[in-house]
């Protein structure tokens, strides 16, 4: 591998992960009380440009500097506390998702329909991780995660993955990955 | 937003602590208290944790500041927690053809549990990381054997948080200082989505003037920092002393857990 190959990946695997813990400040009005924020959209727009590699990369630099303590989690949280507490399933279905969404949309020759598909892969992938986990450290049933851990976000999240899709074939023409 | 490390030129015993120890032991208290599921245990994990945070001088108001957000974020969790709606409890409501149940006190405790766990691990993370620089935590980390690249992008992402973030705001502050609100409007949506989008814009020029930059300077892939650490025998001892109370409560854990067989 040459220099260039190893040098672009890694800063801009590590300029995503800094967006993924910006999205978590950037705080859209939303209808209810609580504001929308955008850390899934850029969990699947780093899926999107870096592919599985590099994008689960990404995703794991986010969630291992959240874990040595920086306030990067949605809420400015941070530490192994928030991984291993309710919502940490949700952070474990970034990396995945991220992986999962690159996987598809880039081994797939047909641009926009993989897209599309790697993205609903991916957003199942961390709702499925959030779920287990929230069900697990909670005592509650699969059925009662999916209504606290799903339902409430489900709409704004599609809003998001087509914002995400939209985004990302702009910038995939631009930012290749050696 | 992001500055944990504000108040590590303070003088006190946890700040002397040698960061790779430090970062090792005090992992092992948080991981320690999140597997632990005994309300008494938990409580006192929770006062060594404040003892820790006392000896840190870290000022209270900086960590209660963040202590809010972990409450506000765990607290719908706990409403939820005592109650369902698949049954097995005591019937307390009946609306649009779903009927709610209590689960019991248990319950009640089980969210009183998992709040106080989350206040302690996040208190944690100050005497953690928040009494030595970030860049010090960072070079720690290598010396606990972390893949060098993976650090090198701890560093590059922390900086490019800074960045960003100063970037947003920057942009947020001319949009307010031409009248925006953030509210539930078309108009907000689309002025923020606007931000966002010069955002993703500005990063990508950052992140190509950062790559010829590297390239510029020889980058061979090893970054060098001129700090050394020392071990000092007070190093041995703080890690003996909180990872000894972390296998302590454990211990304690499995004989109450024991006695009541």
């Amino acid at each position: 591998m040459t220099e260039n190959a190893q040098v672009k990946p890694l800063i801009y695997a590590s300029l995503f992960a800094a967006l993924t813990a910006i999205g978590a400040f950037i705080r859209i009005p939303g209808p209810g009380p609580v504001p929308i924020t955008l850390q899934i959209f850029f969990v699947i727009l780093t899926g999107l440009v870096l592919g599985s590699r590099w994008g689960a990369i990404s995703m794991i630099v986010y969630v291992m500097l959240g874990l040595i303590g920086l306030p990067v989690f949605s809420g400015g949280l941070s530490g192994i506390g928030v991984l291993l507490g309710p919502t940490g399933g949700y952070l474990i279905g970034f990396i995945i998702g991220a992986f999962v969404i690159g996987l598809i949309s880039h081994s797939a020759k047909e641009g926009f329909t993989a897209s599309v598909l790697a993205v609903v892969s991916g957003l199942f992938m961390i709702y499925l991780s959030g779920i287990v986990q929230l069900s697990v450290v909670l005592h509650i049933s699969l059925w009662e995660a999916v209504v606290i851990g799903v339902l409430p976000f489900i709409l704004f999240d599609i809003i998001k993955i087509a914002a995400a899709l939209i985004i990302a074939d702009k910038i995939r023409t631009i930012v290749v990955i050696p | 937003m992001i500055e944990i490390d504000q108040y590590y030129g303070l003088s006190s015993p946890i700040h002397r602590w040698d960061p790779r120890l430090k970062i090792v032991s005090i992992f092992v208290l948080i991981f320690s208290i999140m597997l632990l599921y005994n309300l008494i245990l938990v409580v006192i994990t929770m006062c060594f944790a404040i003892m820790l945070v006392f000896l840190s001088k870290i000022p209270i108001s900086f960590i209660l500041t963040r202590l809010k957000w972990v409450f506000i974020f765990v607290l719908p969790f706990l409403i939820i927690l005592p109650f369902t709606f698949l049954g097995g409890g005591i019937e307390i409501a009946h609306f649009l053809g779903i009927t709610l149940y209590y689960r019991g006190i248990e319950y009640v405790i089980y969210a009183l549990m998992i709040m106080i766990k989350a206040l302690t691990a996040v208190m944690l993370i100050f005497p953690m990381i928040g009494t030595s620089r970030i860049d010090i935590t960072i070079k720690a980390l290598e010396g606990l054997h972390i893949p060098n690249k993976l650090i090198q992008m701890f560093a590059f992402t922390y900086r490019y948080i800074f960045v960003l973030s100063d970037e947003f705001t920057n942009m947020e502050r001319s949009l307010k200082s031409r009248g925006y609100k953030n509210r539930a409007s078309l108009f907000s949506i689309t002025s923020i989505s606007k931000a966002i989008a010069m955002l993703l814009v500005k990063s990508y020029e950052r992140a190509d003037r950062v790559f010829y930059a590297m390239r510029s300077k020889g980058y061979t892939g090893t970054v060098t920092t001129l700090h050394e650490f020392t071990l000092r025998p007070q190093d041995w001892l703080n890690t003996i002393i909180v990872i000894g109370f972390a296998i302590f409560i454990h211990i304690a854990a499995i004989s109450s857990t024991m006695e009541v067989l």
